[in-house]
């Protein structure tokens, strides 16, 4: 449990510990878990929204009562939340909505989802990973020409610095040594890095070389970084000239422990979740949701079962798989539960327009 | 490069169709005088046709012929240079949202404007320059406000599906622009200048000469605004007032025509149309902002020949179009070009075989020329061929009239389906007519849905459906008021439409959606001529279900539910007083509700607009100079066309155009 104990550290879903702001090992400010404000007692969808015209919405599923609630921010700022909302997490008792068209980050609090503040000025944004209680970084793809982490100044809700990062930076994964994973897949042209970030001091330590577009980086019960390579496409896009991979990484020296190569030049995988033990990774591929143990030396050769997903969640309170379907893109999508032992269907819910996988859930698992 | 190679070929094609034209044109000529005139039987059908307009031929014009003689069944709604004169600021866009039925799409003034015929898509409108199809090779639509008001001289609309009459995209309906020379006219020339509100600036420069056989005309326009509009933004907490930022625009063109009678009944055209765009693209109110602008550059080019020889008559027509568009978005350092030509030629025929039967023939080739780097291979070419064939029955009393055309097209990967289209006219009472039209229409895959990388689908069919129409026109005349009902129900079920959709990893078009739309229109006129002018109401009411009646398999739930961006309610009231050299025009729209989401769970509220226009015209032996002011939105309503694109509020067009009198 000593992953779960660490992951707590970071999203301040009903841990409480004592925080210094400088390491964040040792700094967790959460509240305790009967305070738990209201919109942390289950989990955030990120729906994109139409695109073009549209704007994002966020919904909530309510573990106490298992049901959704759409459009809460709008409903609650009687305002939209933006141009194509990428993700949200929630850290400090606020929620951070990364709303990618917009350039900026809503923040709302997380009792009352009133909006707080915006963070603007945030070159196509990604992700929020909140640091510690007076920092957090944004992924930006930037204009394209390099990737970026923006330094957000909580408490003046700015951004005070920048870190450079490979292209396309994503989802970002602290390890429990402290060290922050940053897969770059590319952006709009493509990379093959892992940027991998000291939070202390703001510092690029390295990047990691590994398959074309690193697209989700996790880490398992023994510590390994599981990272998932989409592939490149031919320049004609009729195939992939680099098919998809799969890297395990020992992160005490970051090498390359192990090279899973998916050998299929038509489709590419994406969505990598890991479950609440560290105990197996998840991925979609060519229209399968695949199951693989971390102690696994082959790829699956099954899948766990087939479902079109445009998003891939793990929902370490529920320990359900959660998938989004995002269906036309012009119509309000799902979000379907499944059981992550067989794969069955537990139960769907209507959500907003496009779905994606940029959850945040009480207990991140990263 | 391979692009040059077909540069060249293009090149060595319109060289070799002019040599061709300047031999038929001496073989012509030689024999030339024997012929008759012919024009009144021309005359005398195009008034047939446009009964409701001031619609009259020049001696030897068959130019719109397809349109005057094979319409039978068809809803037409014209409009004339004298509409287009008390708003030629405008873009076509904007002057069809304020006088006709149909649905404009706007982004924003300035910005992309589409349009929706009888509830259907955007690239499911035809548009012909005097004949010239003019939708994007890329895209198949056409960008109303690239298309200035005033540099044509007469348009038409034509309400839904005619696959056979026009060819692809004519499915949801036809908007035909003319240009047509001024015999006998003498020297004219225009000086135009409006300036308007946010800072429009349009202004435009005609000369022309006519003698008996000749015509020639040049205009020069420039058009520009700043579109700084202050408009309450619903985006942000407490709708602050805010400034439209980043939505400057700039439009210049020039069209020159000449026009000679080089025989009694034999003419050639050649029209140059060439328009340069520059504008700023804004942010909708969802995004922070936009540093994002897109120019558009095109030449046109047509060459005609039209001439008659007894019962028949004949046009030759050659025509090339080369576009150019610029995308630049610095802040994700895109810049994305896209280049297309177009060589079109085509051969049509009339003959009135006897007094009952008039017979068309036709034969067209295209030459279409796309090149961006997003493209396979970067350039793509095509070939198109359609062989057309009409014809027509007309009674004696002209009570009962009836035709029949039919096209094949055939294009490269998948030929068109054959369409057909049936027509009948008749005049039971001498105040009513009975219309009724089975039609097929289609529309090809575009450059982008084949070539596109990533997506592009060479394995596309053509979108191809059916439409019927019934409809009734009364007419009565009480004490000088005329009164004119119009009553039309339609269906048009379109198959294969084209959708892309995110597959592996990019998104790809594919044959997943069939559309119903259906609907009833009524349209009520009145006009009275006064002593010293006249007025005219002119009511309409369109109702107009379209819906999704096959969707993507993840999206069954949505069938049944209304296409996006499609008002199931449209209304219009225009009121027109002309006395003496004053004219007053109200003009008030009401666009419903429409959906935002294929799922109809997101909706934009309709809207009623109101504008005011006035002229008054000052005529003196040397000069004339015609006085207009305009008030638009006069209620300054807040509305959007498109979700999160805000519009002016209530705005002001001041203009003046000063005619000289060189023929005293």
């Amino acid at each position: 449990m000593k992953l779960l104990k660490i992951l707590s550290y970071f999203f301040f879903i009903g841990f409480l510990f004592a925080c210094d702001g400088d390491d964040p090992e040792v700094e967790p400010t959460a509240p305790n878990e009967p305070n738990a404000a209201q919109y942390e007692n289950g989990f955030l969808i990120a729906n994109e929204g139409p695109f073009q015209n549209g704007t994002g919405t966020v919904s909530f599923f309510d573990y106490s009562t298992n049901t959704v609630s759409n459009n809460v921010f709008q409903i609650v700022n009687n305002r939209p939340l933006g141009n194509i909302l990428q993700s949200v997490a929630v850290h400090n008792r606020e929620i951070f909505m990364v709303v990618n068209n917009a350039n900026k980050v809503e923040v709302a609090d997380a009792e009352t989802f009133e909006s707080i503040a915006t963070i603007e000025n945030l070159a196509l944004p990604r992700h929020f990973f909140g640091v510690d209680e007076d920092k957090a970084y944004v992924s930006l793809w930037s204009d394209g020409t390099e990737g970026k982490l923006a330094v957000i100044d909580l408490n003046t809700y700015t951004v005070s610095s920048e870190i450079t990062t490979a292209l396309g930076p994503g989802k970002m994964m602290l390890h429990s040594n402290g060290e922050l994973y940053v897969p770059c897949s590319g952006g709009f042209s493509s990379d093959d890095k892992v940027s991998i970030i000291n939070t202390a001091t703001d510092a690029l330590i390295e990047d990691v070389l590994v398959g074309s577009s690193p697209v989700g980086v996790v880490e398992d019960k023994n510590q390994k970084i599981w990272v998932l390579c989409a592939g490149k496409f031919l320049p004609d896009f009729s195939g992939l000239e680099e098919s998809g991979s799969l890297y395990k990484l020992d992160p005490t020296n970051n090498v390359i422990e192990f090279i899973f190569d998916f050998d299929d030049f038509q489709s590419r995988p994406s969505n990598l979740v890991i479950d609440s033990d560290g105990e197996h990774i998840f991925y979609t591929l060519a229209g399968s949701i695949y199951k693989m143990s971390v102690d696994a030396t082959d790829l699956p050769s099954s899948a766990l079962f087939s479902a079109s997903l445009y998003g891939l969640g793990f929902d370490p309170e529920s320990g359900y798989l959660i998938g989004s379907d995002a269906g036309d893109f012009v119509s309000n999508g799902k979000i379907m539960r499944y059981n992550p032992e067989n794969g069955e269907k537990i139960d769907e819910f209507t959500v907003g327009v496009i779905p994606n996988g940029g959850f945040h859930f009480k207990e991140n698992n990263n | 490069m391979n692009y040059l190679k077909e540069l060249k070929t293009k090149y060595a094609w319109w060289f070799f169709s002019v040599i061709v034209w300047i031999t038929c044109a001496f073989a012509q000529n030689s024999i030339a005088q024997e012929f008759n005139l012919g024009s009144a039987d021309d005359k005398s059908r195009s008034e047939a046709f446009f009964s409701d307009s001031t619609w009259l031929l020049e001696s030897v014009q068959v130019e719109t012929s397809r349109l005057q003689h094979f319409s039978t069944g068809s809803q037409v709604f014209t409009f004339d240079s004298a509409q287009i004169r008390n708003q030629q600021a405008l873009s076509m866009g904007e002057l069809l949202a304020n006088i006709s039925p149909v649905y404009i799409k706007s982004y924003g003034a300035g910005s992309l404007s589409t349009s929706s015929f009888r509830g259907m898509g955007a690239s499911h409108t035809a548009v012909l320059w005097n004949g010239m199809p003019l939708q994007s090779t890329m895209n198949g639509q056409l960008d109303f406000s690239l298309l200035p008001a005033n540099l044509v001289d007469r348009a038409a609309l034509q309400l839904g599906g005619e696959g056979a009459l026009w060819g692809s995209g004519a499915v949801g309906g036809t908007l035909y622009l003319q240009n047509e020379p001024q015999f006998n006219s003498g020297i004219q020339a225009n000086i135009a200048q409006v300036f308007g509100s946010f800072g429009k600036h349009f202004q435009s420069y005609s000369a022309s000469y006519g003698s008996k056989d000749w015509f020639v005309s040049a205009k020069v326009f420039q058009s520009k605004a700043e579109n700084d509009f202050t408009f309450n933004n619903r985006a942000k907490a407490n709708t602050p007032r805010e400034s439209m930022a980043h939505a400057a625009f700039r439009q210049r063109g020039i069209l020159l025509e000449n026009y000679v009678n080089f025989a009694k009944n034999q003419q050639l055209a050649f029209r140059f149309w060439g328009q340069e765009n520059e504008r700023e693209i804004p942010a909708t109110l969802t995004e922070n902002s936009s540093r994002a602008t897109q120019d558009d550059r095109f030449a046109r080019m047509l060459l005609t020949w039209t001439g008659y020889h007894k019962q028949i008559d004949w046009k030759l027509q050659s025509g090339y179009t080369t576009e150019e568009l610029l995308f630049k978005d610095p802040d994700i350092q895109l810049e994305s070009l896209s280049k297309s030509q177009t060589w079109i030629n085509e051969a049509e025929a009339n003959w009135q075989v006897n007094d009952w039967f008039l017979v068309q023939g036709g034969v067209q080739h295209q030459f279409l020329l796309g090149s961006n780097a997003n493209y396979l291979d970067q350039v793509q070419n095509q070939h198109r061929a359609s062989l057309l064939a009409s014809v027509k029955y007309q009674d004696q009393a002209s009570k009962l009239s009836a035709r029949m055309s039919v096209r094949q097209e055939f294009a490269e990967y998948e030929n068109a389906p054959l369409v057909p289209t049936l027509g009948v006219e008749y005049q039971p009472l001498t105040f009513l007519t009975v219309l009724a039209k089975l039609s097929r229409s289609y529309r090809l895959p575009t450059f982008n849905d084949l070539y596109w990388q990533p997506g592009g689908n060479s394995a596309l069919q053509p979108e191809a459906g059916w439409s019927q129409e019934v409809g009734i026109q009364a007419q009565q005349d009480l004490a000088g008021l005329n009164s004119r009902l119009k009553l039309t129900a339609f269906s048009n079920k379109i198959s294969n439409w084209i959708l892309w959709r995110p597959g592996n990893g990019f998104w790809s078009p594919e044959n997943v959606q069939q559309v119903w739309a259906r609907g009833l229109e009524a349209a009520w006129e009145l006009e009275k001529t006064l002593p010293r002018g006249k007025f005219n109401l002119l009511l309409r009411y369109h109702h107009t279900k379209s819906t999704i009646e096959k969707a993507y398999e993840a999206n069954r739930s949505n069938e049944g539910n209304q296409l996006i961006y499609t008002p199931v309610h449209t209304g219009s009231a225009n009121f027109t007083f002309k006395h003496d050299a004053l004219k007053l025009t109200w003009q008030q729209q009401y666009n419903g509700q429409v959906y935002t989401t294929n799922s109809n769970t997101s909706a934009l509220p309709g809207f009623m607009l109101a504008n005011f226009l006035t002229s008054y015209t000052l005529k003196h032996k040397l000069v004339e100079v015609d006085l207009q002011a305009q008030i638009y939105n006069i209620a300054n309503k807040t509305y959007e066309v498109m979700e999160w694109r805000p519009m002016p509020g209530r705005n002001y067009q001041f203009g003046i155009i000063i005619k000289p009198n060189f023929n005293i």
